[in-house]
């Protein structure tokens, strides 16, 4: 049981062609018993964080803190800290029950009989009792995977690390896995740090995501959170499958006090409150998710726009329609009756709650219109 | 599958058993190609083993061809005393060299791994330079280096240490030590190269998640490292024992079997019936006493690496 804390936690590669930022500066506090999941694209600093917790790394700058304690000195043997890694790291040699036993009888001076009553108790929970007394060559990649997983609950840690452990399964397997780690974690309650790159199973799986990206903290929040309230242009398009459609835009205003934005191939009035909201003519980026899409014929010609169909994706639930508009991809998900044919020109409309806009220079976010956002930055008052 | 249903099988597909000819005809390209091979080793190899084999049941000497004499060669073998001493001798000489060279290649291997990878890649190739050295150089610098007369270890001992030096390659046991010592430096390099390989070859993660469970360095390495070792160290033991019971080259520029015949290997004992004595066939018969120790070796390993594989299942 354990509070993590990282305090401008900053960690520099020293390479041959000269240092590289790893993380910069990443001050992040995580209560006892969270689940919290890194998430971002290869080379984001987030393994790099996770050594560095467990003492794999050393950390050039900031203080981490395990309950208060700073750690940064401190060897990974005395953090009481338990890791999962992507290759699993079993012992070959040893059997299921001597890998998972390891680490008891190392840290602990608990004796033989109680170390293996411990053994069994885990590898129960983990459905993995009757391959004891096998050794890891001969064991499946998702029994391995058990396995590693056993060893770090065996031990009751302070805090649990997890680096890509689902990666090398099967995509089946890895759902299922999925919400069995949840399981466990909702049963030991212990701290639990997950790194992956898939955005799906931090959505699935997490109390609260962090986003890294380049080293640096984009944001930290709820799964909802970000989906609906993603900070930058970076965490709208990473999180969310098909991926954010981006459209630079103009943010015109008339003299009658209306508001047009203005793409390349596309026009959309907004309301009042939206103008206001803005604070005036800009340049933006406009942004609606795939699934805030709709193909709708009588929608109304200031707040629809045409595109062609470039190809269609059929999932079996749903469509993901792939659109041209005026040489841009657009991507579209609709439910599965509709199913436009390949260079159709289709009318795509969508609702002014579901737009996002973002600072053209910055990328920050300045305004979710969705409904279900709940504070700051901005949010549109639904219409009459 | 049973010969019912292989039979079925065909039979529903309309498939014909394949015969020798058959794959002949399918892989004659295979075949021509392995062709030139086979014959050289024929002339080269197995020809001249059986050839070998005939003569130990002869009296060939060089130059003069022999009768059949039945096993007079083996009894002469085994009733021979300095036989006797070479192959003790030769037994304890590949013990030593070989346990030797695989303490020295495993150190070298260990120091190896822990450089930066910059400087890896020289440092091994100085480190190993002994092995591809060529063995008579080898025995030449030892020469120097043991030598009573002008050898330099002698001399810093009694410079140095205002003792009189043991005449290294002449005085007690000081010749065995020498001759075991120098062959291990020749070839410790080769145990090192198959080590720094499989120790290249341990996930890092192993040592973290050792780590993290409580090990410490030495824990580590004996519970990481160490089992990750031991194909390799089976492999170098089986290798090595092969090569150094014909160790030749180097010994016998040293001590050439002598004083006398104190350091009398069985290579160089082989050597001396073949080439002083010029007695042929009985070389010949030493050489099968050395491969019989070869094989015997080679064995043991065999069965132990059998074992072994077992290891990870």
């Amino acid at each position: 049981m354990a509070r993590v804390e990282f305090d401008n936690i900053t960690k520099v590669f020293e390479d041959t062609s000269g240092p590289i930022i790893a993380v910069e500066e990443l001050s992040l506090d995580i209560p006892d018993g969270e689940f919290v999941v890194f998430v971002g694209p290869s080379g984001c600093g987030k393994s790099t964080t996770l050594r560095m917790l467990a003492g794999l790394e050393s950390i050039t700058d900031g203080e981490l803190r395990l309950n208060g304690e700073p750690v940064n000195n401190v060897s990974p043997r005395d953090r009481d800290i338990a890791m999962v890694f992507q290759s699993y790291a079993l012992y070959p040699h040893k059997t299921v029950r001597g890998n998972m036993g390891y680490g008891l009888s190392l840290s602990t001076d608990l004796n033989d009989e109680e170390v293996d009553r411990r053994v069994v108790e885990a590898a129960e929970m983990m459905g993995i009792e009757d391959l004891l007394d096998k050794k890891p060559g001969s064991l499946s990649g998702g029994q391995q995977q058990r396995v590693a997983t056993g060893r770090a609950i065996v031990r009751e840690p302070a805090v649990f690390l997890f680096d890509e452990p689902l990666s090398n399964l099967d995509a089946q397997l890895r759902k299922h896995m999925r919400t069995e780690l949840s399981r466990i974690h909702s049963e030991l309650g212990i701290t639990t740090i997950y790194v992956t790159h898939d955005q799906e199973e931090a959505m699935t799986m997490a109390d609260r995501i962090v986003i890294l990206n380049d080293g640096q903290l984009q944001q930290v929040g709820s799964p909802k959170e970000v989906y609906y309230r993603p900070a930058n242009t970076f965490v709208a398009d990473f999180i969310g499958s098909p991926s954010m459609n981006f459209f630079d835009v103009d943010l015109e205003v008339a003299s009658d006090g209306t508001g047009t934005l203005v793409g390349n191939g596309f026009t959309y009035s907004v309301s009042d409150s939206l103008v206001d909201l803005v604070g005036g003519e800009g340049e933006y980026i406009l942004s609606v998710r795939p699934e805030n899409l709709n193909v709708d014929p009588s929608a109304p010609d200031e707040r629809s726009f045409e595109a062609t169909v470039d190809v269609v994706e059929v999932i079996g639930s749903d469509n993901f329609i792939y659109l041209d508009v005026a040489g841009k991809e657009c991507r579209l998900r609709a439910p599965s009756e509709v199913e436009p044919e390949e260079g159709d020109v289709i009318t795509v409309s969508f609702d002014e709650a579901d737009l996002h806009l973002f600072d053209r220079n910055t990328e920050e976010a300045l305004i979710h219109g969705h409904e279900r956002a709940e504070s700051s930055p901005k949010m549109i008052e639904s219409e009459a | 599958m049973s010969q019912e249903t292989a039979q079925h099988i065909r039979q529903k597909y309309g498939l014909e058993e394949t015969t020798l000819m058959d794959r002949v005809r399918e892989n004659w390209i295979g075949y021509l190609f392995i062709v030139p091979t086979f014959v050289m080793f024929t002339i080269l190899f197995y020809y001249p083993i059986v050839r070998g084999v005939f003569l130990t049941f002869t009296n060939t000497r060089l130059g003069e061809a022999g009768s059949f004499v039945g096993l007079e060669n083996y009894s002469w073998l085994l009733t021979n005393d300095l036989f006797h001493f070479a192959f003790g001798w030769t037994l304890a000489f590949v013990f030593g060299t070989t346990l030797l060279q695989l303490v020295i290649g495993l150190v070298a291997a260990l120091l190896l791994s822990e450089l930066r990878s910059r400087w890896r890649d020289w440092t091994s190739a100085i480190i190993m330079s002994p092995y591809f050295s060529a063995p008579l150089a080898g025995g030449v610098i030892w020469m120097w280096f043991l030598n009573s007369d002008f050898g330099m270890l002698p001399m810093i001992i009694s410079d140095f240490l205002g003792v009189q030096a043991p005449s290294f390659l002449a005085d007690g046991i000081w010749p065995y030590v020498s001759l075991i010592v120098a062959q291990s430096w020749h070839d410790y390099g080769y145990a090192g190269i198959i080590y720094a390989a499989a120790i290249v070859g341990i996930p890092r993660e192993q040592y973290e998640a050792a780590a993290l469970a409580g090990a410490g360095r030495l824990r580590r390495f004996r519970d990481v490292t160490l089992p990750h070792l031991v194909t390799p160290t089976i492999i170098i033991l089986a290798l090595r024992t092969a090569w150094n019971v014909a160790e030749f080259a180097q010994p016998f520029e040293l001590t050439g079997g002598g004083p006398g015949t104190r350091t009398m290997l069985m290579s160089i004992l082989t050597y001396e019936t073949a080439y002083v004595n010029l007695q042929f066939s009985r070389a010949y018969t030493l050489g099968m006493a050395m491969i019989l120790v070869s094989m015997t070796a080679a064995i043991f390993y065999v069965t132990v690496i059998k074992d072994e594989e077992e290891l990870y299942v």
